[in-house]
């Protein structure tokens, strides 16, 4: 039955995923590219990942959707039909690369455990209870403080090419067709309650920042969308703190072990340390999201053309 | 302890600058230019300081928040890393001092965006060359790759374009090292690149290593721009603002072949390597006979860059220690050439009002010091002897001539001669015929003009010669040209004590 299940699966991300590279209308396109997301955060489920099935469907299925639709309201001629043609000269290297890689998975060694057992080991040393909120704050956390820069780049990208340094000001207008205020009363709290709710689970199960961030800023989209003006009112200031609030705290942290020990990041032996990270990241994470999808140059309606 | 903590430092304190340039800037938005200038010069120390110790006392090894290397991200500082750091941070810096007139001209509302944004990208490079850790060097790439489109998309009308295109190859280049690299982690169970190595020889299976290399390889080679897969670079380097150009185009590429030198002795695989040398020799030809027929200055130069990566990706891939000398010798001189070429680019699009060649006539009366400096570092892409390009080139003939691979010698060769035709005809043009004052207009209507002379005559009356006013560069724009043309200089006269001190530390055992 599991293997029934799996095929089907496998067989309709591939299905999908030629149907997205042979769509002929943008709109279709996206459809289709959102149902990828959440087949694969199926696929990441089977594959017992559940962090990695959380954080697809949220990103990869809820808000690169929003950005891709966002960017089709944009086109100044969405109906246009694209003319698909797939080259010849890049579908041979193409097979090529598939190739390789199918005959190298044969070769993989079937027993993997990877780090899963050192992990384990040196989870107790952490004070936290779940490995994987283990290895993204504690073990790598260097990787993850990075990953928030690479956020942060992100907005500092679409400001520039926004030519404008305030974030805030990309905010006006508020879209032509708000989203009724009915769904916004319905959804935001329950949104804001799974957003905590997954912030806070990350500590001993799947959950953890990116994953409540991210549902934190679908909350915040839809509030904007809704034409509701409380994000408007936030000061720039603390717009700008919140934005680099996960990675400022990642430099504390830093800063302040330099006092007392040789290395960078190293944390007294509390969790306190870790989760008010963790919290903070949450925060920027939302935040960041939120500004890249507002301040996306789609809106950009009076300077059309620069 | 600062000197201890410099794998650390050198990259975190970038980004901690490029945290603070949009703080402050809402307070007072000329002080992002003080901030980022200070970052530059302390991590520059910071960069020398670490280099003096490696030379000293050894390669440092930092473990973040004190978890070893199967757990945690191991950083390393040796000599190769520290040499790298060094050419980062001194460009970092240079670039920095040049950009404080320029940007107010080309970018007066962008320049929060543009410090933080070059200030990422500089944090990220630095982070890939100290970098011990497959993924850790991953989430650096991205960082720099991220912010270079940025800083590329900045730039003339169609600069979001080309950054766009850049973007679209350079995602599937970070993706195809990242495949690579589960590769090899499946194969391993590491992603400690020390323990990688020492691990490859005795794993059971080879195929998922070879395809994992071969995966890796070809997300670097996208982000090289190396000959096959150039097309992004010469437009991005283009449109992209001269500032932004003179920050990316010198030390951007070289760091992907820093990368390459870091995968490639880790695991032996002879045919790869074979493989990857016929490209680098495709590319250094071709990017020479593709830059003699660019009319844009920004262009060409990119071209040359293509060429140059390849004679890099040569010295790497031969393997023997003499060609490698040449290929880490040739990093460092070619992003100084790089830097002089663009930085006085910038300079003569400002003040002359064009990148075409062909209008560029008396650049040297309006310009007389920034052409010197080009003059010099024409003479060092040429490979003229007291200048550093020479000896880079000698090295690598000189490793080539060592492998018996005659061919690459008639490349390199090859390429020298095509480099004589597509600079000196800037110098040409540029140098030995005067300014005429209806040389603008005529240009205008046909950007196909005749080469004979006569043509010109008969429709344009009697010659009115000019000498155009005096327009130099300001100081803080010129001070870094003329510093690194200096250097140019120093480099090739001291090429041996460099070599002595400093590369062959980094050579390692073939």
């Amino acid at each position: 039955m599991d293997l029934v299940f799996d095929l089907i699966i496998g067989l309709s991300l591939a299905g999908v995923s030629w149907r997205i590279v042979r769509a002929r209308e943008h709109f279709q396109a996206i459809v289709l590219f959102i149902t990828f997301g959440l087949l694969l955060s199926l696929a990441w489920t089977r594959l017992k990942s559940p962090d990695i099935a959380i954080a697809e469907a949220a990103v990869g299925a809820g808000l690169a959707g929003v950005l891709l639709m966002d960017t089709l309201g944009a086109l100044s001629s969405p109906r246009e039909r694209a003319k698909v043609v797939i080259s010849l000269k890049l579908l041979i290297p193409c097979l090529f690369l598939a190739g390789l890689m199918a005959y190298s998975i044969l070769y993989i060694p079937e027993d993997f455990q990877g780090l899963g057992i050192v992990v384990r080991e040196a989870l107790p040393q952490t004070h936290l209870e779940y490995p994987i909120t283990a290895v993204l704050l504690d073990f790598r956390g260097y990787d993850t403080w990075l990953e928030l820069g690479v956020l942060l780049v992100a907005v500092l990208g679409v400001l520039c090419i926004r030519r404008t340094d305030n974030i805030k000001g990309t905010m006006l207008p508020a879209p032509a067709e708000p989203v009724g205020s009915w769904i916004v009363k319905l959804l935001l709290p329950l949104m804001v309650l799974i957003g905590g709710y997954l912030l806070w689970l990350g500590a001993f199960a799947p959950g953890g920042a990116f994953q409540g961030g991210v549902v934190l800023a679908s909350a915040g989209v839809m509030l904007w969308q809704s034409g509701h003006p409380s994000l408007g009112l936030m000061p720039r200031l603390w717009w700008k703190i919140l934005l680099c609030s996960g990675f400022l705290s990642f430099l504390i942290l830093a800063f302040s072990s330099l006092f007392y020990t040789d290395q960078l990041l190293t944390h007294p032996a509390t969790k306190t340390w870790i989760l008010g990270v963790e919290y903070a990241a949450t925060l920027s994470i939302a935040l960041c999201l939120i500004s890249l999808v507002l301040g996306s140059p789609a809106r950009n309606h009076e300077n059309k053309g620069v | 302890m600062i000197t201890q903590n410099a794998p650390a430092l050198i990259p975190v304190l970038y980004l901690v600058a490029a945290m603070i340039i949009p703080m402050v800037d809402y307070f007072r938005s000329g002080l992002s230019y003080f901030i980022a200038l200070l970052a530059s010069i302390s991590i520059f120390g910071i960069s020398l300081m670490g280099l003096q110790e490696v030379i000293t006392n050894g390669p440092i090894s930092y473990h973040l928040a004190g978890w070893m290397p199967p757990l945690g991200i191991e950083l390393v500082m040796d000599s190769l890393s520290a040499f790298i750091c060094v050419i980062i941070s001194a460009s970092a810096l240079l670039v920095m001092i040049y950009s404080r007139t320029n940007l107010v001209q080309e970018l007066p509302d962008k320049t929060m965006g543009f410090y933080g944004l070059s200030m990422l990208f500089m944090g990220g490079l630095a982070g890939i060359a100290l970098t011990g850790d497959f993924f850790n060097l991953f989430v650096f790439l991205e960082i720099s790759a991220l912010a270079s489109y940025g800083l590329m998309a900045i730039g003339v009308k169609r600069a979001p374009v080309s950054a766009f295109r850049y973007l679209v190859l350079g995602t599937a280049g970070a993706i195809f090292y990242l495949m690579g690299v589960v590769f090899i982690f499946i194969s391993t169970g590491t992603l400690n690149m020390a323990d990688v190595s020492n691990i490859l020889p005795h794993v059971e299976y080879v195929r998922p290593v070879i395809a994992g290399l071969v995966l890796i390889i070809l997300g670097i080679i996208i982000k090289m721009g190396i000959f096959p897969i150039h097309h992004w670079l010469p437009d991005a380097y283009t449109d992209a603002s001269s500032t932004a150009s003179a920050l990316i185009a010198p030390i951007g590429t070289k760091v992907a072949a820093y990368v390459l030198i870091r995968v490639l002795t880790i695991y032996e695989f002879p045919p790869l390597l074979d493989i990857l040398s016929w490209i680098a020799a495709l590319s250094i030809v071709a990017g020479s006979v593709l830059a003699i027929a660019q009319p844009n200055i920004k262009r060409m130069l990119a071209y040359s860059s293509i060429a140059n990566i390849g004679y890099i990706t040569l010295g790497i891939t031969l393997a023997n220690p003499l060609a490698f000398i040449g290929a880490l010798l040739h990093i460092l001189n070619h992003s100084m050439m790089k830097l002089v070429m663009f930085m006085s680019s910038g300079g003569i699009y400002n003040n002359m009002g064009t990148l075409n060649m062909a209008r560029m006539r008396g650049f040297p009366l309006v310009m007389p010091f920034t052409a010197l400096a080009f003059i010099v570092a024409v003479m060092s892409m040429v490979g003229i002897p007291p200048t550093s390009g020479f000896f880079s080139k000698l090295y690598l003939i000189l490793g080539a001539v060592e492998a018996g691979a005659w061919v690459f010698v008639g490349a390199i060769l090859l390429s020298t001669l095509l480099g004589l035709v597509y600079l000196f005809r800037f110098i040409n043009i540029a140098f030995f015929r005067p300014y005429e004052k209806y040389d603008d207009r005529m240009i205008i209507q046909g950007e196909s003009r005749k080469l004979g002379l006569n043509d010109e005559d008969k429709d344009a009356g009697p010659k009115i010669y000019e000498t155009m006013p005096r327009n130099e560069m300001s100081i803080s724009m010129l001070l870094p040209v003329l510093i690194v043309a200096v250097g140019i200089i120093l480099v090739g006269v001291f090429n041996g004590v460099l070599i002595d001190k400093v590369i062959s530390l980094a050579v390692p055992d073939f």
